[in-house]
Formats: C-alpha cells, structure tokens, sequence
C-alpha cells in the first residue's frame, strides 16, 4: 500500500512541480514575443503566440515556413516553397464590392449564421484603450462589436456572446468552451473566436481603402482532430482577403493547441491587430475581414452558378472532410486494436 | 451549417457518432449494462440543451449534472471503504494539481507541452488510477476534479466583482467535465491492462473465484445440438 501512495506522490510531484517549473521558464512575460526568422536571418513574423519546433507559418506572400529551433525568443525556420492557395472567383467578391453594404450582400434565404466570442476577455489596445489589459471589459469587445455591426449590415444573422472568460489562464478555453459549445446549438456557418496580438505595431500595421487598419491573423490549433478541415477554411479565408483587400491578412499560423476548434470545422481563432495599435485601426481591418466571408461561407448574393467559388471550394472542401474522417477512423482502429492486444492474454498463477 | 457541403455535414456526423461510441464503451467499463450506458448518454444529449439557472452568477448545465451524478453513483458503487476513500483523495489531488496548472503554467495552450483540455484527464487518468487503482477512482476524480475549475471561478467573479456567469458543465456533453472522465477512463485501462499485461496477466492467487471467472476470456458458445443428439440425450435422461 506505502508503494502506491509513493508512486502517487511522485506522480504528482513531477507532473505538478517539475513541468511547472521547466513550463514557467518557457512562459514569455508581457511585451515579450517570438521572431521567425529564415535561413538568411531575415525576421518573417513576429508572434506572442508561444512557438514550438513544427509549427507552421504561412505569410502574406504563401511563403510556407516551418519552425525547426526555438533559441530564446528566436524561431528558426525553414522556407517551404509557396503554399498551393484556393482560388476565389471574382464575381461574388466583386459584388460585396459594388454594393458596399447597401443592398444585404448576402444570398437571400440562405440565413447563414456566424458566432462571435473573445476566449481573452481583457485584451485591449494601449494607445486608444490606456493599458493591455482590463479585466472582463478589454477592448477586444469594441473590435467584437464592430465585427458584429458589419456582419448584420450585410445580411448575417449573428449570435454574439459576450460572456467573460477571466481570468486570463490556461482555464480561460476550458471557460470559453462552454460558451462556443452553446453557440454551436445554433448551428453556424462559422464560430469565431477574436483576440489580438502582443507585438511591435509594425507587424500588424496596414491601409484599406486609404485609411489606418490593421492586418487580421488566423490561428489554426494542431492539437484538434478537425485540423485539416480548418487549415482548409484559413486557406479560403486568406485567398479571399488577398482577392479582395490585399495587405490586410497577416498570414495563417498553425501552432500547438486546440482553441475549441474541434468543436466545428468552421472554427476560427483571429488575431486583430496587436496591443500597440489603434483600436479604431483594428476596427476598420475586422470590418474589411467580415467583407470576405459570405464569399468564403458560399452565401454571397453574388455567387450564382458554376463560377460561384463554393462550387469550386466544395470539392476541397469535401476532400479534406473525407481525408480528416478517414484519419479519425484509422485513429479509432488503431486505438481500439491496441486495447484488444492489452486486453487479451492469459492469467498468471 | 444550413450551407456546408456534404463532406463537413458528414465529418460533424462521423465525429458524433464516434465520440458517443467511445462514450458507450467507457461506460460499459464502468460496470453498466448496454441499456443504462445508452440511456445515460441519451439524457446526457437532451439535458445538454437544458440550461438552469441557479442564482444571478451560476447556470448548470443538465448533461452536465447528469455526469456528476454519474460519478457520485460510480463512487457509491467502489468496492471497498478503503477505495471510495481513496478515490476521494484522488479528486481533491486532481482538483488542486488543475488549480496550480491553471496558476503557474503559460496564460495560452500553446505554452503547454500539451492543450489543457487534454491535460485534464491526464492527470485525472493518472493520479485517479494511481490512488483509486481503477477506473470508476479515475472517472470519479477527473469528473470532480474538473467540477472544482468552476467552483475556483465563482469564487474568483465574486473577489473580484467582476461581471461573468459561471456555467456549470455548460459545454453539456463536449464539456471538458465529461471528455476529462472517458478519457481518464481510457487512460486507466491502458496503464491497468498494460502493467498487468507485463506481469503476465492478472494475478488470481487470493482471489473471489467469482472476479477470476469474470477475468478469463470466456470459452466460445456451444454448438447447437442436432436432433438425433437431442433425442438420445432424452433417451438417456429417461
């Protein structure tokens, strides 16, 4: 019995203390970040997302990185080629264009729905919010709402949760999942999580359509069974961005973590900007966002027959569903094979 | 998702159906029949569209509920004292390892080796094994375990005056609460089966010979009879 109760505490020793030591080290305090860089030492990114060996940077250009050593708060990465993009078709996007929010940009009947939420209820903007950080009432509500205001404009029904997730822990997703599992009830075309950065205002700064914006982030999580499905609709997402406003997307970065996004395969983590830009700045770059997705989504008035681009999104879109259930099939089987071999044997005197 | 395309409607399935698959299977390590196992899940669906409020800052959650009764029947069911005892301790270990988790590890997933929704039923699956050495000892304590994250929270919204709700296994049955004790108990099976596996198979010295009976495989069903055989055993009987 002293045997277990020994196990047990070493168990917990290491699993408590031990990782939360080496972990607390690796933790990057406020105002630090990571740079990407490449083979020729040239800066690609800057993120305060912690970076790991593996994980995958896709820039503005399509340039395709992958993070092979982490030194410090310098990512070392290994360029790719250029990532093979979706292509968008015109007439949809070109529609939301000419109509500029007068007419519902939306295909009428279609009632699509969008979900909003902000897992980190604090963030907030310096220059125009005072600090990085306040508690339960950040900024990043003010972005949400924006976001929210252009997306009924164009035709959306959106169901906007504004619960508080802090403290801003480790638990906040656990907190934050709640509230995405209940907006999943509604079924949405998408389910959208709004964050912003931590980095120099450089990395996000841009213009649309003449005036200061700030580019848009997506976050893809590797930890989640739904990963290919999601890098699929970032792929969308940014190949419409780039169609429609060139310069406003900051890339797609797919590192550790889940973000809630196994719970749809239209889940979506965006970073708005950075806590050193203007809040009214990062209001303007989630508008130009919102203009992209009833393209993306397959919805926009626009999009009538053969060209329509979800008629040419749906195969692809169809393949990485099929290729994700065959993955999570041979998963299941090989899982379940493996607890038959542990299960069967014979017993011992 | 009135407009996804056909391969994500059947992605949303085929991830449903096999997260409820493994759910039933989980259950039925618990010592449920099929029958309970299915009508556990089936409630554990409908009450998670069932949202009760319980004052001004907490909603619960009936899918959520259902799970925590579910641990507490799965405790009352432990063999011994000593067991239930144990599996106590494991849940309040469990419950204090997620606090300090939750309070010096990195503020994002991605600062941990691994996502905390995964590191739930880690260390619910290991510490509840360890000190309960079963499965119901690790369903129990990743199941409360994980029940003390909320109750942290309130007491956090109501030091600090902040606005906010706590949501008692709000997320019904994709709540961490739950996917914390399938796993812990998948997880239990595989360090229990495979440390007994090692050993060679289950010791059955100074055992209930009823446990060793339920413990070997079991032998494959007779064949039916034919006629002519039956007739001559009732010959014989006669």
């Amino acid at each position: 019995m002293l045997k277990i109760w020994k196990c047990m505490a070493l168990a917990v020793f290491l699993l408590v203390t031990c990782s939360g030591n080496t972990l607390a080290e690796m933790e990057s305090p406020f105002g630090e970040y990571f740079s990407l860089v490449n083979e020729q030492n040239n800066i690609v990114h800057q993120t305060a997302i912690q970076v790991y060996p593996g994980d995958t940077y896709i820039a503005g250009d399509n340039s395709k990185y992958v993070v092979v050593e982490v030194n410090g708060y310098t990512a070392r990465c290994i360029y790719q080629g250029k990532e093979p993009m979706p292509t968008i078709a015109d007439d949809s996007l070109a529609q939301s264009s000419i109509l500029e929010g007068a007419i519902p940009i939306v295909k009428q009947g279609s009632q699509p729905t969008i979900a909003v939420y902000h897992t980190h209820s604090d963030e907030s903007y310096v220059p125009t919010d005072g600090k990085e950080s306040i508690e339960g009432k950040g900024g990043i509500y003010d972005v949400g709402a924006a976001f929210v205001d252009k997306l009924k404009s164009m035709g959306f029904n959106v169901q906007y949760n504004m619960e508080n997730h802090n403290p801003h822990d480790v638990n906040a997703y656990n907190r934050s999942r709640k509230t995405a599992a209940g907006l999943m009830k509604q079924a949405p075309d998408a389910i959208i999580d709004i964050h912003r950065d931590a980095v120099p205002p450089g990395e996000y700064q841009t213009k649309v359509k003449g005036q200061d914006a700030t580019k848009v982030k997506l976050v893809v999580g590797r930890s989640n069974p739904n990963m290919k499905t999601n890098m699929e609709f970032a792929k969308n997402l940014k190949a419409a961005m780039d169609k429609k406003t060139p310069g406003l997307s900051d890339g797609i970065f797919m590192g550790k973590g889940s973000y809630n996004q196994d719970l749809s395969p239209r889940a979506m983590l965006i970073e708005v900007g950075a806590h050193t830009n203007d809040k009214a700045a990062a209001e303007k770059g989630v508008q130009a966002f919102a203009e992209v997705l009833p393209a993306v989504l397959g919805v926009s008035a626009g999009a009538t027959g053969q060209t329509a681009p979800e008629a040419a999104k749906k195969p692809a879109s169809n393949q990485k569903a099929g290729t994700t259930i065959l993955i999570i099939l041979v998963v299941v089987a090989a899982v379940a094979g493996g607890f038959y071999l542990v299960n069967k044997g014979s017993l011992t005197k | 998702m009135r407009n996804f395309p056909i391969g994500l409607i059947s992605l949303v399935i085929v991830s449903i159906l096999i997260y409820f698959g493994v759910a039933h299977r989980v259950l039925d390590k618990l010592r449920m029949n099929d029958k309970s196992a299915l009508a556990v899940i089936a409630a554990i669906i409908i009450g998670s569209f069932i949202d009760i409020p319980l004052g001004a800052r907490v909603t619960i959650n009936a899918g959520g509920v259902i799970a925590v009764i579910l641990a507490i029947y799965v405790w009352l069911g432990a063999g011994t004292a000593w067991e239930k005892v144990r599996s106590i301790i494991a849940a309040i270990v469990v419950a204090l390892s997620l606090y300090l988790a939750g309070r010096y590890l990195g503020a994002d997933p991605e600062q941990i080796f691994i996502d905390p929704i995964y590191i739930y039923p880690l260390i619910a699956g290991v510490v509840g094994y360890l000190a309960g050495r079963s499965r119901r000892g690790a369903f129990f304590a990743a199941v409360i375990g994980v029940l003390s994250l909320d109750v942290t929270q309130y007491v956090y919204l109501m030091r600090t005056g902040l606005r906010g709700t706590v949501h008692v296994g709000g997320a019904g049955a994709f709540d961490s609460l739950i996917l914390a004790g399938i796993l812990a108990v998948l997880l239990a099976e595989l360090i229990g089966e495979s440390l007994e596996r090692m050993q060679g198979g289950p010791k059955t010295e100074g055992r209930p010979p009823e446990l060793i009976k339920n413990l070997r495989e079991p032998a494959p069903a007779p064949k039916p009879l034919r006629e002519e055989e039956m007739e001559k055993r009732g010959d014989d009987d006669a």
